[in-house]
């Protein structure tokens, strides 16, 4: 426990430290694309938070500058081949720098991980009848029991989603209310630890310097859901290149978010084989005249394929609409049956809110609207993240939902279970390892 | 080891290092300061290696007018005089036909200007060629202010002291107040200021006397001699205006009028007079 907390505030401190110097960038570490935005944090502003006890310091931002490139040596989320991934960092690094016009030197890192596991945990504390301080939600929270293998996974995001006080639910905030018993219930998110060392390892042979971490299915839901959804319960899908993954927001927390390794690049490549052509031309057929509706008249409908060769003598073939979307739909019924089944373990159901948003870039494909709803059931919308500063509008696309997420997390970042004080942590230490630390960084 | 291809040409790993080091200030200040040291470097060792550069300026500064001369040679057709009398006026238009034989140009223009201004009778002058061969001479001409007898000479003198002519007579001359005494040239302005203050009186004036380098005696036609105090002129010339303006009469008979101390005024007469003529104007002497 101690040794997650010291690792977390250590990145907490990078991250205040990056916001200081005026200017960092964002980039998701996508499958399919690598996306950097470079936003220059211009005032501060007061938000609210119960962690420190006092009113926190949250910024406000602009994009500067954009980029993105094709992904290379990145598959489901995971580093492949690290000097193709660096080459892809340097690419949108070095496009954005220009386009900003300054150095980058901290970076905030978004991704989906196939690994990824979340799990909700709950802990309480007893006490005599007295009103609930920050103290005892640092006491409730130190309880939580982390069973996670220090060796093989790294928590990422440890959320409180719900305190309760003398087994009454639903507190946000639980401080000053009286009672004698307090719990609370995190939500632990973890992945493999090797992907985390495997992109710091990286992102440092890029002379970069990593100042938080976020996983994309949680910024994802945070750019493209509306509060109310998230008030009342949503499940946003985030259909990304090589995996899909599931994120539960209840009242404005992320309760549940788990992914598969199934995504649109599995569509492109059941296309590419079934009809023997280049990825480029799949990708190409999938967005043109991709679907996953059945009309009358596909039959009818022919779509010329691109000549793969050069001979000029060969039969240019021709194949029906009906063929390809005999190809997409049993794809996208495999993915959203895998999601049907997270969902259904997941205790969704019983959510009052029942909306499912999709985003990223697989929510482009045509009819994914009306076939999803039918599928799961549940009203269904496709999502556009909101709109940020100094965004141009074509980069504003579901595709971007995590990058836009992640710059909306740095501007006003939730609590989590390190921005508490455990009572193991005394004034005095905390105050000794401070000056440690400055000591160290400075000489 | 090359086991991967792509085909989106990504920045070395060492562009990229320079393209960062490009957005730092102490890197693109050393930059700059090698690209000038490089710069100067080469420029001596290299391209001006066989140029003596105190050789070419010297032959520039030297040559030019000679250069010059030939791109822009005119020829005079008319000469404007303005601002200057009829005789100074042909005066200079014969300096300029004499140095018209030299060719002019725009470095000859201030030679000429130069030539111009030498004459005494000029205070300062301009010089403006015009391409149809108009030369315009714009002079402010010296005013001929007093005369002051010098060595048995006449001295034309004006306001600043500087002489405009010399004369052996003083014929022509009588227009403006006489000088007279050692280093008076020196004390024009002062001398104009006092000629100002005797207004209408300063026709029966005959000369200024500058006396022991410090004060004036004014000679009158009438043999009348004022001695001016040295350091309160203007009562002095007060007084002087009251005595001639009341008591000219007397004036044959008075020689000196010594204002030197003011609050004790002398006056010396050319023969006593008797007891009767002094009972019977003491009267009007007294005032």
């Amino acid at each position: 426990m101690r040794k997650l907390l010291q690792s977390q505030r250590q990145l907490r401190q990078k991250r205040f430290a990056a916001i200081k110097k005026g200017t960092v960038a964002l980039i998701d570490l996508g499958s399919s694309k690598v996306m950097c935005l470079v936003v220059s944090l211009t005032g501060i502003n007061q938000i609210n938070s119960f962690s420190t006890g006092k009113s926190d310091r949250g910024v406000t931002f602009r994009v500067i500058g954009a980029s993105t490139t094709k992904s290379r040596g990145i598959r489901d989320g995971e580093i492949y081949e690290m000097r193709e991934a660096e080459s892809a960092i340097r690419t949108v690094i070095q496009r954005a720098q220009k386009m900003a016009g300054c150095l980058i030197e901290n970076v905030f890192l978004t991704f989906s991980s196939g690994t990824q596991k979340s799990t909700l945990i709950s802990s309480s504390i007893e006490f005599i009848q007295r009103e609930v301080t920050e103290l005892d939600i640092g006491h409730a929270l130190s309880k939580v029991n982390l069973v996670y293998d220090d060796l093989k996974r790294e928590i990422i995001h440890a959320l409180p989603v719900n305190f309760s006080i003398d087994n009454k639910h639903g507190y946000m905030d639980p401080r000053g209310i009286s009672g004698s018993k307090l719990s609370v219930d995190v939500n632990i998110v973890s992945i493999q630890s090797d992907i985390i060392k495997n992109m710091v390892s990286c992102l440092n042979k890029c002379d970069l310097s990593l100042a938080g971490l976020a996983l994309a299915p949680y910024v994802s839901g945070q750019s493209s859901l509306l509060e109310d959804e998230m008030q009342i319960g949503v499940v946003c899908i985030d259909l990304g290149a090589s995996s899909s993954s599931i994120s539960i927001f209840f009242r404005k927390n992320l309760i549940f978010s788990e992914s598969i390794r199934i995504g649109g690049q599995h569509i492109t490549s059941d296309i590419m084989q079934a009809f023997q052509i280049s990825f480029l031309a799949a990708e190409r057929l999938k967005v043109l005249h991709g679907g996953l509706m059945p009309a009358n008249s596909d039959d009818r409908e022919t779509i010329e394929l691109p000549d793969n060769n050069t001979d000029l003598y060969a039969d240019r073939r021709a194949i029906t609409k009906s063929e390809l979307l005999g190809v997409i739909r049993p794809r996208v019924e495999e993915i959203f049956d895998s999601l049907k089944t997270i969902l259904d373990s997941s205790d969704f159901e019983f959510l009052p809110g029942q909306k499912v948003v999709l985003t990223g870039g697989g929510s482009k494909l045509a009819n994914i609207l009306d076939f999803t709803s039918i599928f799961l059931g549940k009203p269904t919308r496709v999502a556009v993240p909101m709109r940020i500063q100094g965004l141009p509008a074509s980069a504003h696309g579901p595709e971007a939902a995590a990058a836009i997420g992640l710059a909306l997390n740095l501007a006003q970042p939730q609590d989590e279970l390190w921005d508490f004080k455990a009572p193991f942590e005394h004034e005095g230490d905390e105050l000794i390892r401070r000056t440690w630390r400055w000591v160290k960084s400075n000489w | 080891m090359n086991l991967l291809k792509s085909n989106d040409p990504a920045p070395s790993r060492l562009y990229y290092k320079i393209n960062r080091l490009y957005y730092r200030l102490w890197f693109r200040l050393a930059l700059m300061i090698v690209f000038l040291v490089v710069s100067i470097f080469l420029s001596k060792n290299f391209l001006y290696k066989d140029i003596d550069l105190n050789a070419e300026i010297r032959f520039l500064s030297e040559e030019s007018s000679a250069i010059y001369k030939g791109l822009t040679e005119l020829s005079i057709t008319r000469i404007l005089v303005k601002g200057a009398q009829e005789s100074l006026k042909k005066e200079i238009i014969a300096l300029v036909e004499s140095s018209a034989t030299e060719g002019f140009s725009a470095l000859k223009a201030q030679a000429l200007r130069a030539k111009i201004e030498d004459i005494k009778k000029v205070k300062k002058a301009s010089v403006k060629f015009s391409t149809d061969g108009l030369v315009i001479v714009n002079v402010i001409e010296r005013k001929e202010a007093v005369v002051f007898f010098n060595n048995d000479l006449y001295e034309v003198l004006d306001g600043n002291g500087v002489i405009l002519s010399i004369k052996q007579n003083y014929e022509g001359l009588s227009s403006f107040p006489l000088l007279v005494g050692k280093d008076a040239s020196k004390n024009i302005n002062a001398l104009l200021a006092l000629v100002k203050e005797i207004g209408s009186y300063q026709s029966e004036v005959l000369y200024y006397e500058w006396v022991g380098e410090r004060r004036w005696d004014i000679h009158m036609k009438s043999e009348l001699v004022f001695k001016l105090p040295e350091d309160n002129l203007n009562k002095g010339l007060k007084v002087m205006r009251i005595f001639l303006g009341k008591t000219n009469k007397l004036s044959k008979t008075v020689v000196t009028v010594d204002l030197r101390n003011i609050d004790k005024p002398i006056i010396r007469f050319r023969k006593p007079p008797s007891v009767e003529y002094i009972g019977k104007n003491a009267r009007r002497l007294a005032g």
